[in-house]
């Protein structure tokens, strides 16, 4: 706390600090012991999440400066902004109330990127549902971050998002880790995906002429019913999930591929399905899964469907 | 080395006489949120902002951030060797504005290393360009980093200098994030390249050598994946990929000569899916070569010829 005050003592004698402060601050700061009545400075930083956006500038961060719960509803963010917690801190945020933790519905493309964050749920309150939503055609970047324990889904994406995880993890949450509906975009990388109780990615396509598109490297996803899925059930839609170098482990269904209508597709290479009920699960005439040949299966139950050959190139 | 002997003692005198040697170079120089750039930037009187402890420290020297805070006003032009890093569990913020580069490195022969630091650009201030913009040749070092949402690009390094960068993010860079020209050898790995317009792009418009491999890492975004160019004769240009991802960008691995010069883009073991152009080949001397054990998926065409290497 000393060192804390410190610095908010220390900056604000900085003219960056203070030039910044009038025309919406190029970083805004949370503590414990802020105040939302102060304007976000260091040296008088706010306490919950909605003022320090109302006083960012556009594209600017928010500091969150100790260890302590940043929201009591969900938050909406509405402009591009970087949102983190500094190292060695647990900048938390919690969905309950029936409503997620972030939501962001905006559609004016904004690029937000949460870094270091825990979502989880607040234990005895009203239950909220997912950790973030995206709603609109914003980009999302989540990296060293935890999402756990939320009654609904890890992520949920959809009307064009593009979503990346980096060095992230994605743990104990009742639906999916991750989801995309329609033509959104994601990248998974060096994430985990545990015991999530739907499973690991859920690609849904539902936009005709349109896919929603993922790729999954590096990663690890473990337990729950689908490892990964590529669902489709419109005519034109599609969705396809790539997977390299990962891990996919004791699941219902390791490899997903659905097309009632529509195409569905799950490739993979350089990967581990191990102890999985099912390795893979092909489900309609449109729908594939490819192996690169190169893939480690061992102790899976038996599958469904065709296991199509990708030639590595 | 007498000299360099002489100088050591030099440097661990000053460090042992801390806080009453302003004048002495420093081996380890201090700064904190609470610094003054009036103090001799020991551990007990730390300075604040990057070019005061840039004066204090001796050439090959370290610069150690205490605390979470921002520690440059302006561009930090680095002239000399030094290990500049923020203590674990600080963000070491540099910002780049008013037009310049967070840092601007144009000596050459140095050794410089940036460990555990974020550079980005300040929100509602007059823009700036890149975060490290190197001309000199100079080695530099890039480790457990953050570049985001910079105007210009992450990293440039134009000349005959070095890259080695690892355990880094670049992120929602208005330019690629990695760019070398005329002679820079780059060396990524596990890195991730994400959101920037362009992940590794390296030009030759002079008779040099430029070199860039990737390992282990991840490439998302606009532009190009991994790009080798050249416009001029004797310009070679090579980009290796192993291990690596690239997805989501309009061009994965391009190579492309203006029909003069050699340009190469070569893959293995790597994951290139949902791109526009797989590959984009284009110009005499220009190739994309494969391993043959590469994942391709979902991409929507190519251009020209992705040649085979044989693994060996």
């Amino acid at each position: 706390m000393f060192l804390t005050n410190a610095l908010r003592i220390a900056l604000a004698s900085s003219a960056l600090v203070c030039a910044a402060a009038q025309a919406g601050l190029f970083r805004a700061y949370l503590a414990a012991d802020g105040n939302d009545a102060n304007p976000c400075t260091l040296a008088a930083p706010c306490r919950l999440l909605p003022a320090a956006l109302t006083a960012v500038a556009d594209g600017g961060e928010i500091w969150m400066l100790d260890s302590a719960n940043y929201n009591t509803a969900t938050v909406t963010i509405d402009k591009a902004v970087s949102i983190l917690a500094v190292p060695g801190v647990v900048g938390s945020i919690v969905a309950l109330n029936g409503g997620p933790a972030i939501v962001i519905d905006s559609t004016d493309q904004p690029i937000i990127a949460l870094r270091n964050v825990v979502i989880g749920p607040v234990a005895g309150a009203a239950a909220g549902s997912d950790g973030v939503q995206v709603n609109a055609a914003a980009t999302l970047t989540i990296e060293k971050s935890v999402i756990a324990n939320l009654p609904g889904y890890g992520v949920r994406v959809k009307n064009g998002a593009t979503l990346k995880v980096n060095k992230t993890v994605l743990r104990n949450n009742g639906n999916f880790a991750i989801r995309l509906d329609d033509y959104s975009r994601a990248m998974v990388s060096g994430s985990q995906l545990l015991g999530n109780a739907a499973g690991g990615v859920l690609a849904y396509g539902n936009y005709s002429g349109l896919a929603a598109t993922v790729s999954i490297s590096d990663s690890v996803i473990s337990g729950g019913n689908y490892g990964v899925s590529a669902y489709a059930d419109l005519s034109g839609a599609a969705a396809r999930i790539s997977i390299a170098r990962s891990t996919i482990e004791r699941t219902s269904k390791a490899l997903d591929s659905e097309a009632s209508s529509g195409a569905a597709e799950v490739s993979f290479g350089s990967s581990l399905i191990a102890d999985n009920g099912q390795s893979w699960n092909v489900f309609g005439a449109s729908a594939k899964v490819l192996s690169l040949g190169n893939n480690q299966l061992r102790g899976n139950g038996a599958p469904l469907g065709v296991l199509t050959p990708l030639a590595p190139q | 080395m007498s000299l360099g002997t002489n100088l050591l003692r030099l440097a661990v005198a000053a460090a042992l006489c801390a806080g009453s040697s302003a004048q002495a170079q420093l081996f380890r120089a201090y700064l904190i949120s609470t610094g003054s750039d009036a103090n001799p930037c020991t551990l007990p009187a730390p300075c604040r902002l990057l070019p005061a402890a840039l004066n204090a420290v001796a050439s090959g020297g370290e610069i150690w951030m205490l605390d979470s805070a921002n520690y440059n006003t302006g561009t930090v032009t680095i002239g000399k060797s030094v290990s500049i890093l923020a203590v674990p569990g600080a963000v070491g913020s540099i910002v780049a504005l008013n037009g310049g580069p967070a840092i601007s490195i144009t000596a050459p022969n140095l050794k410089v290393a940036l460990r555990n630091v974020v550079i980005a650009p300040v929100a509602g201030a007059t823009a700036g360009t890149h975060g490290v913009q190197m001309t000199g040749a100079s080695s530099l070092i890039i480790e457990n980093s953050l570049f985001a949402n910079l105007p210009g690009r992450g990293v440039s390094i134009v000349g005959n200098g070095t890259l080695k960068m690892s355990d880094t993010i670049l992120r929602d860079n208005h330019g690629p994030a990695i760019y070398l020209q005329n002679g820079a050898l780059a060396t990524i790995s596990t890195s991730q390249l994400i959101g920037n317009f362009g992940g590794v792009n390296a030009y030759g418009t002079t008779a040099t050598t430029t070199i860039a491999s990737i390992s282990d890492s991840v490439i998302s975004g606009w532009g190009e994946g991994a790009s080798a160019s050249t416009t001029i004769a004797g310009a070679t240009v090579r980009v290796s990929v192993s291990r690596s991802t690239i997805e989501h960008t309009p061009f994965a691995l391009q190579s492309t000569t203006s029909g003069v010069g050699a340009a190469e883009v070569n893959v293995g073991s790597s994951l290139i899916v949902e791109n526009g152009y797989a590959w984009y080949q284009n110009g005499n001397g220009s190739s994309v070569v494969s391993l043959g054990n590469n994942q391709f998926s979902g991409n929507t065409t190519s251009v020209g010829a992705k040649s085979s290497m044989a693994p060996q």
